[in-house]
């Protein structure tokens, strides 16, 4: 995300020294960068959610396994 | 031999530098052409990320036409800049599915884990629940076998008191049939006792009867020797019958004049008299004396008492005993003649000897 927002500020540094070339390809940069930070922040989430379920089934397993006789 | 093995192999590599040769050399866009390879290659990448692997081919195309076309190297570069960052944004995603999915596996897995401890509690506790159904019903059975063995055991042993009443009812009338047998049987016995008892007493009395009959037909015919000869010394006696019974006169001439010894007539008179009681030792005899009128009465009645006791002391001297022999002297009181005349004094001068019955009783004088 840090690399997102340095292209964005770099892109919008270009925009003003009128080299919107420059700018254009920082942005779809920035934009890209963006994404692949939503996207592991959505994949880290889930994958914090995935393993707390398992381990929330592991401990039920557990307790239902010693609550049968 | 040895070439021809080796030949298709390095045909093999020289396609692959070809391959890499028709793209013009591009450090970056390589990069991001190995890193689309290794995502495109990994079947969790492609399925779950279709859509951005997509767009990350896309972008290679468009950086390789560059690339070919003779466009700047920033261009190239910004492309397969582009490329690398999707080829990630791929990688991202299927991570996220991949465990988004985990989640609701693991979602589900709990819910069955919960489902299942629910359902074994239910199971558990339907079983337990047919369980003591299943007791229940065998002890209600236990419990009406129970019932209809109690019931059988009563109605067993009402019939056995029954049969057990009826028998000792049957053993009663077999004793009271056997009592009253018995008392046929002894009455029958007692009957044919009787019977025997009678038939003895009447052959006993038969013979009885015909014993007394020769008896009595001896006696008869001894009575009547016995009276024939009583009779006949009776007769020898000069006894009379008179209503005291027989009468013997002892004459004024077996006695001496105003004495008391007997003369020998007299004597032998009073010897028959002997005889005949010492032969019928039942018979007693009462002696009277009597005198005529002359004298005085006192003198008379002495004379007459003197007179009969001679006549008893004679008998007595015969053998006779004393306790059959009465005397009375009466004097002049009974004549049988008037005193007018010598002959009938003489006959009124008498000893007159009363004969008892067979008994012994003689009758009083009048």
């Amino acid at each position: 995300m840090n690399q997102a927002m340095q292209k964005m500020d770099a892109a919008e540094r270009a925009i003003n020294d009128k080299d919107f070339e420059l700018a254009r390809q920082l942005a779809e940069k920035a934009q890209v960068d963006a994404q692949l930070a939503a996207a592991m922040a959505r994949s880290a989430k889930a994958n914090k959610a995935a393993v707390a379920l398992q381990e929330a089934n592991r401990v039920l397993n557990l307790e239902l396994d010693r609550k049968a006789p | 031999m040895k070439l021809n093995q080796f030949f298709p192999m390095s045909l093999i590599a020289v396609a692959m530098i070809s391959g890499c040769s028709t793209t013009p050399q591009n450090a970056s866009l390589a990069e991001a052409h190995g890193l689309y390879n290794g995502a495109r290659t990994n079947a969790e990448i492609s399925n779950l990320a279709a859509l951005e692997l997509k767009q990350a081919s896309d972008s290679l195309n468009k950086a390789d036409l560059a690339l070919k076309e003779g466009e700047s190297e920033a261009t190239v570069d910004q492309l397969a800049y582009l490329a690398k960052q999707q080829v990630a944004i791929a990688r991202e995603t299927a991570k996220r599915k991949s465990a988004e999915s985990a989640v609701a596996k693991a979602s589900a897995s709990s819910d069955r884990m919960r489902l299942d401890a629910r359902t074994a509690e239910a199971d558990a506790a339907k079983l337990e629940t047919l369980s003591a159904q299943a007791t229940t019903q065998r002890k209600s059975e236990e419990l009406a076998v129970a019932q209809a063995n109690a019931s059988r055991n009563q109605r067993e042993l009402e019939a056995t008191a029954a049969e057990a009443d009826a028998a000792r009812r049957e053993a009663t009338i077999a004793q009271e049939n056997a009592r009253r047998d018995q008392r046929r049987l002894e009455a029958t016995a007692a009957e044919a006792d009787a019977a025997r008892r009678q038939a003895t007493v009447a052959q006993d009395a038969a013979a009885l009867q015909a014993a007394a009959l020769a008896v009595a037909n001896a006696n008869a015919e001894r009575d009547r020797a016995l009276i024939a000869q009583q009779e006949m010394q009776l007769e020898s006696l000069n006894a009379k019958k008179t209503e005291r019974g027989l009468v013997i006169t002892l004459g004024d001439v077996l006695f001496r004049t105003n004495q008391t010894n007997l003369q020998a007539s007299g004597t032998r008179n009073v010897q028959k008299l002997a005889d005949f009681l010492q032969q019928y030792p039942q018979q007693k005899v009462l002696i009277e004396g009597h005198t005529d009128s002359a004298g005085s009465d006192s003198h008379n009645l002495a004379l007459s008492d003197r007179r009969a006791d001679s006549v008893r002391t004679a008998l007595m001297d015969m053998g006779i005993g004393g306790e059959r022999i009465t005397t009375k002297g009466y004097g002049e009181a009974y004549p049988i003649a008037g005193n007018d005349t010598a002959n009938n004094r003489q006959l009124n001068r008498r000893v007159e000897i009363i004969l008892s019955d067979a008994n012994g009783r003689i009758a009083p004088r009048m």
